[in-house]
Parts: C-alpha cells; sequence; structure tokens
C-alpha cells in the first residue's frame, strides 16, 4: 500500500494511506484561517498603521484630497480584482455602477432632502440590483463578449446620468449635495473624510478577503481556473459570476456614495467609460489577482498621471495621447509577460515585492495535446 | 445482476457534419470498472463530454439511476453524483493542492457570500471539516504531504492524482477517468491501477478511457470498444478481446501504447 | 419631430439606417472573422477603422496623395499594424496559455495605445475629407447622397468578396475548418497559427475600409474607433456571430437606431447614445442567441 502513489518524488514515509479509515488525517486539522492570519493580521496592522499617519507625512499632508480619491479608486479597483483576478471575468462597467451609486445618493439628498447616509445606503442597493439585472442579461453572452456589453452598458448608464436634465442636471452638474453626518457628526473637513474613506477601503479589502479564503471565493478562484471543471464539481458558474458581478457594483456603488458627498458636486464626466478603462490599469498594475494590489495600482496610476501631464506640458504628448500610450502598452505588457503574478490567486506582483516572493513555474503540461476529441477545440471556442 | 447504475441509450453527437458520437448504446453497472477504449478520435472522451454536460447531445438519452440527464446542466449533473477528471488536465491553478479538492466538497458546503464576508461563526466550522474531508482524500490517493502546495507546482502524474482526489472529494457514485495513466511511466501506471481498484472498493462506480490495454485488461470488469463515433463491440475483457471486429478495428494494426 | 411620421419621413430614416449600418457591418465582420477562426473578441476593432480614416485624412490632406493611393496605403498599413499586434501581443499571450480574459484585456491595451499614438501624431482636432463623389439624387422619395452609395456599396463589396473567399479560395476554406474544429483543421495540415495571422489581417483590412468610406461623413478623429467599435460589437451579437449575421446585424441596427430617433420624440430622442445598447440588452433577454444564429453552430457552444 505504501508506494501506491505513482509520485514523482519520494513519497515520505509518514503517507500511511488507509483507504477506508479516511478520518484518520482529521487529527492534524486547523482552519483554513488561523494558518492564514499571523502574517495578514501583520500586514494589516502595518497598512492601518500607514493610513493613520499618512496625512501628517510631508508630501501627504498637502495632498489629502488626491489621497482620498486615491480611496474611492481602491473601493473600485478591489471590486474589480474580484471580478477579473478571481473570477476570471473582464467587466468594463465599474465607473457606471460609481455613478449610480454617486447619482443616487446625490439626488435623493437634494431633490428629496433624504439624510446622506441614507442615501449612500440606497444607492448601494441600486447599484447592487442594478449589477443583478444586467448580469443576468450580460452572462448570457458567452465569454469574453461580456465585456463589450458590460462597456456599453456602461454608455446607457452615463447616457442617463448625462441627459436627465430633470433629475440629474445633466451637464449641468448636480450642486448642493450635502456632507455626510452621521449621528450628528458632520465629516466637513478633509482629514475626517480622508479617515472615512480610507476606513472603508480596508473594511471592503477585509470583507474581500473572508470571501476569498471560503467556499465562494474558493468557487471564484475554481471559475477562472477552470469553469468547464467548475461545473463539474457542481458549482453553478453562472450564479458565482453574477454574485461577483453584484459585489463589485455594490462596492463601486458605496464608493459613489461617498463621493457625491464628498465633493459636493456631480458631473456625468466623472463616470465616464474611460474610467472603468483607467480601473482596468490599477488592477492590472496591482496585480489582477492580488487584493492588495488594489490601493498600490489605484495609487500609481493617479499619482503618475499628473507628473506626466506636467512634464510634457506643451508637447504633442500632453493631450492625453503619452497616458494613453503607456496605460495600453502597460496593459499589453503586464498581461504577457506577468503571467505568473495573473495566473495565481494568492498574490500579484505587488506582494513579491513584499517579502512573499514565489518563483513562477512553468506550466507541467505536455506540448501536444494527444487526443482528437474535440473538447479542447470546443473551449477555446466557448 | 443488479440494475445499471449509468443506462447510455442511442446517443448521438456531431459537430460541424462529423459524427463524432454515433448512436453509442451501453450499460455500466454499479461497482463495477468499465473501460472505454477505441483508437484516437473514436469519441470517447466526446462521450464523457456528454455524459457529464459539457455538451447538449444531438440525440439520445443518459439514465443515471432512472434519471435523466441529457438536458440538465454541468453542475446539476455533477449533484446528481457524477464527477470526473480531464485528459488535458483541469487543475485550478493559483489555488493550493487542498484548496483544490476543497473545491469537490462544494456541493456539500452551504456558505453563501454574506456568511463568508462577515466571518459568521459557522463558517470556521464547515471550512474545517471540508479541510479535514479534502486531506483524508489526499491521503487515500497519496498526496497529503503536497496539500500547502500550490497546483500549479505539482509535477504532471501528481496534478493527476489531485484531479481524482478532487473528484472523490464530491463522493460521486459515478466517477468518469478520462486517460488517468497518460504521460504516466509503468510504475506510476502500475500504482494508479491499484488506486483505481481501491476507488472501487470503495463503491463508486468507475468509467475509464484508457489506452494502456495491459491496464485495461487488468482492472477492467467490463469494456466498451468504440471506433469512429459508433460502438464496436461491448463486454467482458475475454470476450472483447476475442472479439474478430475489434481484432480487425482495432487491436491487429497496432495497440497504442 | 413629430410622432406622425409619413412614409416618406420613414423611409428617409431608413435611408440613413442603411448607410449607418454598413458600417456598422463592416465592423462586425471584423469582429466575427477573428472570433470564428482564433476564438478571441478583439477589443481594438474599432480602431483599425479609426486608424483607416485617419492614415487616409492624413495622406489626402498632408502630402496630398490622391484618394485612391492614399485609400489603399491606409488599407495596407492598417493591415499591418494588426499583424503586427497579432504577433506581437496575441500569440505570445496564447504561446504562455492566457485565458480568455487576458487576451481581451491585451485588445484592450492595444487598442488604448493606437488611440494614444494616433492622437500624438495627428493631434485631437478632426480632420475632414471630401466626398469622393459630390451631390446627391432621388430614391423613392427619399434623398441618397452619393457618398451614402459608397458605404452601401462597400459593404456590399466586402460581404460578396467575403462570401467568394470563404466558398472558393482554398485559403477561406481552411479558415472556415479552422473555425469548425480547430484540432480537426490542424490534421489536415492547417496551420492556425497562420489563419490567425490572415484573420487578423483580413479583418483590419475590412475594418479600413469602412474607416475611409465613413470618414467624408462624419470626419476623422482619434476617438471614433471606440463607438464604431462597440456598434459593431452589437451588430455582431445581433448576428449570432456569423458572416450573414454580421452584416443583416449590421443593417437592422443601423435602421433601428434611425427609426428609434424618428418615432420618438425629444423627451426620448436625447438619450440615443444608449439605443443600441438598449436594443442588445433587449436581444440578449428574448433571443441571447442573436436574431440570425446559425443552429448549429449556437447548439455545439451550448454548455460552454
Amino acid at each position: 500500500m505504501k508506494d501506491k502513489a505513482p509520485t514523482e518524488s519520494p513519497v515520505p514515509a509518514s503517507n500511511e494511506p488507509t483507504t477506508l479509515a479516511r478520518s484518520s488525517g482529521a487529527a492534524t486539522v486547523r482552519p483554513a484561517s488561523f494558518l492564514n492570519l499571523p502574517p495578514a493580521i501583520l500586514r494589516a496592522l502595518a497598512f492601518g498603521l500607514f493610513v493613520l499617519v499618512l496625512p501628517f507625512l510631508p508630501w501627504a499632508s498637502t495632498h489629502r484630497d488626491e489621497i482620498t480619491v486615491i480611496g474611492f479608486f481602491s473601493i473600485l479597483a478591489v471590486g474589480l480584482t474580484l471580478v477579473m483576478g478571481y473570477a476570471g471575468q473582464l467587466v468594463l462597467s465599474q465607473a457606471a455602477f460609481y455613478g449610480v451609486g454617486a447619482y443616487t445618493s446625490g439626488v435623493l439628498s437634494v431633490n428629496l432632502k433624504w439624510p446622506p447616509l441614507l442615501g449612500i445606503g440606497v444607492g448601494v442597493i441600486v447599484a447592487a440590483l442594478l449589477g443583478w439585472v444586467s448580469a443576468r442579461l450580460l452572462f448570457r453572452l458567452q465569454g469574453t463578449s461580456l465585456a463589450l456589453a458590460s462597456l456599453g452598458l456602461g454608455i446607457i448608464v452615463i447616457t442617463v446620468i448625462g441627459q436627465w436634465d430633470e433629475v440629474t442636471r445633466g451637464q449641468q452638474s448636480l450642486t448642493g449635495i450635502p456632507k455626510l453626518d452621521v449621528l450628528g457628526f458632520t465629516f466637513k473637513d478633509d482629514l475626517a473624510y480622508y479617515y472615512l474613506v480610507w476606513a472603508t477601503v480596508l473594511t471592503v479589502m477585509l470583507l474581500s478577503f473572508n470571501i476569498i479564503n471560503s467556499r465562494v471565493g474558493r468557487a471564484f478562484r475554481a471559475l477562472r481556473g477552470s469553469e468547464v471543471a467548475a461545473g463539474t464539481l457542481g458549482i453553478n458558474t453562472t450564479s458565482f459570476k453574477v454574485q461577483v458581478f453584484v459585489l463589485a457594483a455594490a462596492f463601486a456603488g458605496l464608493a459613489g456614495g461617498l463621493y457625491a458627498h464628498y465633493r459636493s458636486v456631480l458631473s456625468p464626466g466623472t463616470f465616464n467609460w474611460s474610467v472603468s478603462v483607467e480601473i482596468v490599469v490599477m488592477v492590472a498594475i496591482g496585480g489582477v489577482a492580488s487584493i492588495w494590489g488594489a490601493p498600490f495600482g489605484a495609487a500609481a496610476v493617479l499619482i503618475i498621471t499628473p507628473i506626466l501631464r506636467g512634464f510634457f506640458s506643451g508637447t504633442s504628448l500632453a493631450g492625453g495621447g503619452l497616458e494613453n500610450i503607456i496605460y495600453g502598452l502597460a496593459l499589453v505588457v503586464i498581461m504577457i509577460f506577468l503571467p505568473s503574478g495573473l495566473l495565481s490567486g494568492t498574490g500579484g506582483w505587488w506582494p513579491r515585492l513584499f517579502g512573499r516572493f514565489r518563483p513562477s513555474h512553468p506550466h507541467n503540461l505536455p506540448p501536444e495535446e494527444s487526443s482528437s476529441e474535440p473538447v479542447s477545440g470546443a473551449k477555446q471556442v466557448g | 445482476m443488479s440494475n445499471p447504475l449509468l443506462e447510455v441509450r442511442e446517443l448521438s453527437k456531431s459537430f460541424g457534419g462529423v459524427q463524432a458520437v454515433d448512436k453509442i448504446s451501453f450499460q455500466a453497472l454499479p461497482g463495477q470498472i468499465t473501460a472505454v477504449i477505441g483508437p484516437n478520435g473514436a469519441g470517447k472522451t466526446t462521450l464523457f463530454n456528454l455524459i457529464t454536460g459539457m455538451f447538449a447531445p444531438g440525440a439520445g438519452q443518459i439514465i443515471l439511476d432512472g434519471r435523466r440527464l441529457e438536458r440538465l446542466p454541468i453542475y446539476k449533473i455533477a449533484r446528481a453524483g457524477v464527477a470526473r477528471t480531464f485528459q488535458n488536465l483541469q487543475v485550478f491553478e493559483g489555488m493550493s493542492v487542498v484548496e483544490n479538492v476543497m473545491v469537490g466538497r462544494h456541493r456539500y458546503e452551504r456558505v453563501n457570500l454574506l456568511w463568508a464576508a462577515t466571518r459568521w461563526p459557522g463558517v470556521g466550522r464547515e471550512e474545517a471539516t471540508s479541510r479535514a474531508k479534502a486531506l483524508a482524500e489526499l491521503d487515500f490517493v497519496g498526496l497529503r504531504h503536497r496539500a500547502d502546495d500550490l497546483a500549479q507546482d505539482l509535477p504532471y502524474g501528481q496534478q493527476r492524482l489531485l484531479e481524482i482526489a478532487r473528484a472523490l472529494a464530491a463522493e460521486p457514485r459515478l466517477l468518469l477517468l478520462d486517460e488517468p495513466a497518460a504521460g504516466l511511466g509503468p510504475t506510476e501506471t502500475e500504482s494508479l491501477a491499484r488506486l483505481v481498484l481501491q476507488i472501487r472498493a470503495r463503491g463508486v462506480t468507475v468509467m475509464l478511457i484508457e489506452h494502456d490495454m495491459g491496464m485495461v485488461m487488468n482492472i477492467a470488469d467490463h469494456i466498451v470498444v468504440l471506433d469512429y463515433g459508433r460502438k464496436l463491440s461491448d463486454g467482458a475483457p475475454a470476450a472483447v478481446r476475442s472479439d474478430p471486429k475489434v481484432i480487425a478495428a482495432y487491436l491487429g494494426e497496432e495497440i497504442p501504447a | 419631430m413629430s410622432n406622425n411620421l409619413s412614409f416618406g419621413q420613414i423611409w428617409q430614416f431608413c435611408v440613413y439606417g442603411f448607410n449607418n449600418g454598413a458600417i456598422y457591418a463592416l465592423v462586425a465582420l471584423g469582429f466575427v472573422i477573428i472570433f470564428q477562426v482564433t476564438g478571441h473578441v478583439n477589443f481594438a476593432q474599432g480602431e483599425f477603422v479609426m486608424l483607416g480614416a485617419m492614415f487616409t485624412a492624413w495622406l489626402i490632406k498632408v502630402p496630398q496623395w490622391p484618394v485612391l493611393a492614399a485609400a489603399l496605403a491606409a488599407i495596407g498599413v492598417t493591415a499591418l499594424v494588426s499583424l503586427a499586434v497579432e504577433r506581437l501581443c496575441i500569440r505570445p499571450a496564447e504561446q504562455r496559455r492566457a485565458n480568455p480574459m487576458t487576451i481581451l484585456v491585451i485588445t484592450l491595451g492595444v487598442g488604448i495605445a493606437l488611440r494614444g499614438i494616433v492622437l500624438t501624431l495627428f493631434g485631437p482636432d478632426p480632420y475632414a475629407v471630401e466626398t469622393f463623389t459630390r451631390g446627391k439624387f432621388d430614391l423613392f422619395g427619399g434623398i441618397v447622397l452619393w457618398q451614402n452609395v459608397w458605404q452601401i456599396g462597400a459593404a456590399a463589396l466586402v460581404g460578396v468578396g467575403l462570401w467568394f473567399f470563404f466558398t472558393r479560395t482554398l485559403t477561406g476554406r481552411a479558415m472556415r475548418a479552422c473555425s469548425i474544429n480547430r484540432y480537426a483543421a490542424r490534421l489536415m495540415g492547417i496551420s492556425p497559427s497562420r489563419m490567425s495571422m490572415i484573420a487578423f489581417g483580413l479583418s483590419a483590412v475590412i475594418a479600413a475600409v469602412g474607416g475611409i468610406v465613413i470618414a467624408p461623413t462624419t470626419g476623422a478623429t482619434w476617438d471614433m474607433g471606440t463607438k464604431l467599435g462597440l456598434l459593431g460589437f452589437v451588430a455582431a451579437v445581433l448576428g449570432g456571430w456569423n458572416y450573414g449575421g454580421a452584416i443583416a446585424g449590421g443593417f437592422v441596427l443601423g435602421v433601428a437606431e434611425q427609426l428609434a430617433i424618428g418615432v420618438t420624440n425629444s423627451d426620448w430622442s436625447r438619450f440615443q447614445d444608449a439605443f443600441a445598447f438598449v436594443l442588445l440588452l433587449l436581444v440578449l433577454l428574448l433571443r441571447p442567441q442573436g436574431l440570425f444564429a446559425s443552429r448549429a453552430r449556437s447548439t455545439s457552444r451550448a454548455g460552454l
């Protein structure tokens, strides 16, 4: 019995498989979360501490607004990371759900005088509902078509926001949105709002980590690894794709609601489809399958863009051309040459820089499939 | 004998005019190992893809213990008790070995998105149970020592075992193994054969696509021979081996390694 | 616009619709060719339309080339760009066994980079292109510009050319075999890699033709591609991702869009940018396999 495992490395002596006494392994079992906690908690504490002191550091103390905006985009990017990095779907409607959350809350508090907190809550629900309805429709499309269709959804939303003057004030911008107040405390100054937004970022990241390390997260990751294999293990793939889509929409709606009561002014251009593409760039730079990477990616894009613009001002590269070239090429290069970071659910390439380095491994498959059955061909199509 | 666990009736499927599976009928009896053999392109993997719902059949019926499967979506067929491995491996990259096997426990777990996000008290308990079951299956196939490695870091042969453990974790009634010995050396193939016999001993009905005729003849209780999408022969190993049609069309020319 | 349209007005909207539909059909054909042969959706498809239009406009305006020479050169350059994209961006990713989403993001990146390059080279202002043939004529009470004949004619010509290519030439048949079963095609000595290159080249040529014939009507700008790409994609979905369907889908989309603008009052027609996508959602809701899906293909993909 001992050598029945056809392993290529020597089988350790401890390996005593007893065919039917399968409970024997249970003694040493610990819950997955327990194993993962210590380094994760350390990292979370370090990050939390960094967020806490950041507003008082030299550069940051004069750029609190920019850092708060990075927070909004971090929430958007965490949502998209779940969709892209864990469930393997490219979705280009993140900015639309951001806009839905923002305008729902903004319109309710301006036109109907609802309290901001309630407005934000309703905004999250509306974004999630819209996400659910559109996901049910969009997932009827075969695989990759979803991305373009979700971009179409984004255009519907931005058109409605931009043209429905009676409600959204359209191109004239929705103004006079009240500041957020919770139980009598009003988030008036930059610092208070900074902490609110980044506390939300941390919460959203925590929820995401919890999901990833659970049955649901395993289903997401299985979906990305092999949708067919996931199905043959009893995973309702459509349902989980819809769930992750709705989750990302809800996160985006939350970011939007917070944004509305931060800026007090909303205009449609903020939620244009090109913003969705920008979020994809953030997620790619942060490492597609890395929740930690999301805030880094958001920071990288939002800090580099104005620097580039300033650097090339006055040349033909300043008109946005250079950003487009750099972001476009970054997407291409990252997606081609960092497949290990992208194919790994345990982290992107950012975390690797911080010590969790794992060499990338070539695939162990033989170069050619040996069968002529149409499964491989059909899979590429579907 | 008992009633068949799986009954396939007049099953057909064509791709762009090519009849990949043509009116195939056979039965797989419970607790037996049924091997499906035939040259490349005979329709073996297509047959498995039809049984597991990856393709919708053009015509015919697939009946598992009295229940019609052919119109069910993939995941419902899985929940009816059918699990499989893949000839072109489909391990979940980016997940650890034990996590891969835990995916097999999916249909026995209950945690949903909101529970998971908030780490509701029951979540940890369910995780522990699933992990224990998954580790037990890894023990069964002899991969316990690699539980926390990334699945794609395993050598080829071990990825095959991982797929078997993952399928077994779903506690299937019918397990379909698609060329489990492909790419394995002689000793590995031998231990794989023993593993398949142990799976049968657990009461799991096995269907097996295999090119290694030695292994097939040794462990199969029943053999279905396909050629150009049609069933050529069907019976006990000894009967199939001496079937003149099989010898003429398949064994007589070349015996695939 | 009033709610009560005469037949003549409806016909006029149909003419506009056919006109736009021709371009949508050309873009959709480009999507379908690449999808059928390689299984990828090419996000940069609309940008190839833009390249065709921009190169032509620039060659006519700056070095003052004759229209025909400029158009041919623009088609050639666009095709070369597309081949380079296939070799430098798609192929390496495929060799690394990238999943479909990864390849999609790569084509998205290619599209963004192409926009950036054109914006940098040619600037943000639109280039006007003179109509190839001036004037207009009356067709059953609707006014048709001669330029519209070029657009619709280009779509018709490309459609006939493709039909000839796919049914009468060896390469075309090999490409169709490739789209039915890539493995079997390889067994028969067809190289999927070569077919993929041809597909990218061909779809870029078709896209460039679309860009060239639309440039006199809309002008050529660096950002014209995305919207046309999306509308072409909608047409491909309406058509069920096959060649005939793509053409039909393009014309249906063009006419439906114009009629929707025509019959609605200004309360609704201000949302016209969203019409095509609402139509897409409606089709997905009512007939997800597309309006003109061929049965054989749609069933063989069921369940995957």
